[in-house]
């Protein structure tokens, strides 16, 4: 990351090829549509270029870095006001019981893949779903209770507990 | 702290709250540090969750993106914040001001060339080249001398003079790598790293004599694969800026 904030880009062709996969993976999967995807993708990646000094190792891996700004950036254009037509019908026509694993063409990280599997096999139905729709789906909290038809509270709760359930499952470090 | 907002990590750690909520849990989180690393927590969990979705990316992208970076200006370091900034090394100038590490870098080299000089090593020629480059460097006027502490244990300090041209590096107390790795010291410069060299396995490196070039702006030292890489493939165990 040092080299690459000193514009070294070698060493953004090397951090290219760890996260361009990841990145446009959760892209696509949030968005859907793969023209919208691959741009939004290709944006989050020229910005990891752009502000690679501001990152801080102290604030988390540089993966979760890119994933953190790569869902914001989806989230962001599904939220955008745009998009807020399609937005509705997004809301009306989802289908809660989605398969968690629908990608078909992944090749990177089998491993884990199956662990985050085996992981949120661990969590309640409502903990799960909750998870799904809000990371996955890019809802609010307040689109996934109305969606679950659950009490804002308990989604929120549900949100929280979920991760922190998938958190000590996954073996993330503190 | 208050236990309403807190239930808001998770859902905050997903995007999943309004722009006024997240707004208004930002303003809290600044001042809430079990918050803020419980953020951290649950983002490192979510990127998990991303990185479970990879998908193999079209070339078409990665053309596309390697063009943009070519065009694009990169962002400054945040100095204004002071938890972002890199603690630079204080220089010092080769005097007695800087007694401490001066006394430790002359005993180290001594040390070696009493060494070299008692034992038939087989590198022996080699490090009679060095050792003259490093004393050389030792008894320049402008030599400046810089120890920065390595974050799994260890300590680096390197001298440079820019009237010889040269900087020395050694560290010592360094943690062992495996038998499949090698330290490797790297000078940054603006078209990239150049090697210095690959390290003799050991906690204790160097001293390790290197070329400067102008507009060399750091040397660092990477955990590489046995026997070096071409460039560097990791981040630095420790770097440390030249003084112009």
């Amino acid at each position: 990351m040092i080299l690459v904030a000193r514009g070294d880009e070698a060493a953004f062709e090397r951090l290219y090829d760890a996260l361009a996969g990841p990145v446009l993976g959760l892209v696509q999967r949030v968005l859907r549509d793969p023209a919208q995807s691959e741009e939004v993708a290709q944006e989050v990646l020229v910005e990891l270029w752009r502000t690679a000094s501001r990152y801080r190792p102290d604030a988390g891996s540089v993966r979760t870095w890119a994933l953190t700004l790569a869902h914001r950036r989806a989230v962001d254009r599904v939220r955008s006001a745009q998009a807020s037509n399609q937005r509705e019908r997004r809301v009306a026509g989802a289908s809660v019981d989605r398969p968690f694993d629908e990608v078909a063409d992944e090749v990177a990280g089998r491993l884990e893949r199956e662990q985050v599997r085996r992981c949120m096999g661990t969590l309640t139905e409502l903990q799960r779903e909750s998870v799904v729709l809000a990371y996955y789906g890019g809802y609010t909290y307040r689109e996934v209770a109305q969606l679950l038809d659950a009490p804002l509270g308990t989604v929120k709760t549900r949100l929280r507990d979920g991760l922190i359930r998938l958190r000590d499952c996954l073996g993330v470090a503190g | 702290m208050n236990a309403e907002i807190h239930t808001l990590t998770g859902a905050y750690a997903m995007d999943a709250l309004s722009e006024t909520e997240r707004v208004m849990f930002e303003h809290h989180l600044a001042e809430c540090a079990s918050c803020t690393a419980e953020v951290g927590e649950l983002r490192e969990t979510a990127g998990r969750l991303g990185a479970a979705v990879a998908v193999s990316p079209p070339d078409s992208l990665r053309r596309q993106v390697m063009a943009t970076v070519r065009r694009t200006r990169q962002l400054p370091p945040a100095v204004a914040s002071p938890a972002a900034r890199r603690v630079a090394p204080r220089w010092q100038v080769w005097t007695a001001g800087a007694a401490a590490a001066a006394c430790f870098v002359v005993a180290v080299v001594f040390g070696v060339q009493w060494a070299s000089a008692n034992r038939q090593l087989d590198r022996g020629v080699l490090a009679e080249q060095q050792l003259e480059t490093v004393l050389e460097v030792l008894s320049a006027p402008d030599a400046k001398v810089a120890t920065t502490a390595a974050p799994g244990g260890g300590t680096a300090t390197a001298v440079v003079s820019q009237a010889v041209g040269k900087v020395v590096f050694l560290a010592r107390g360094m943690p062992s790598l495996a038998d499949d790795r090698s330290y490797q010291l790297w000078a940054l410069e603006p078209g990239g790293a150049r090697s210095l060299g690959v390290l003799p396995a050991g906690a204790d490196l160097g001293p390790v004599a290197g070329e400067l070039t102008a507009g060399q702006t750091a040397i660092g030292l990477t955990v590489e694969p046995r026997g070096g890489s071409a460039r560097p493939t990791t981040d630095p165990v420790v770097l440390l800026d030249v003084p112009a």
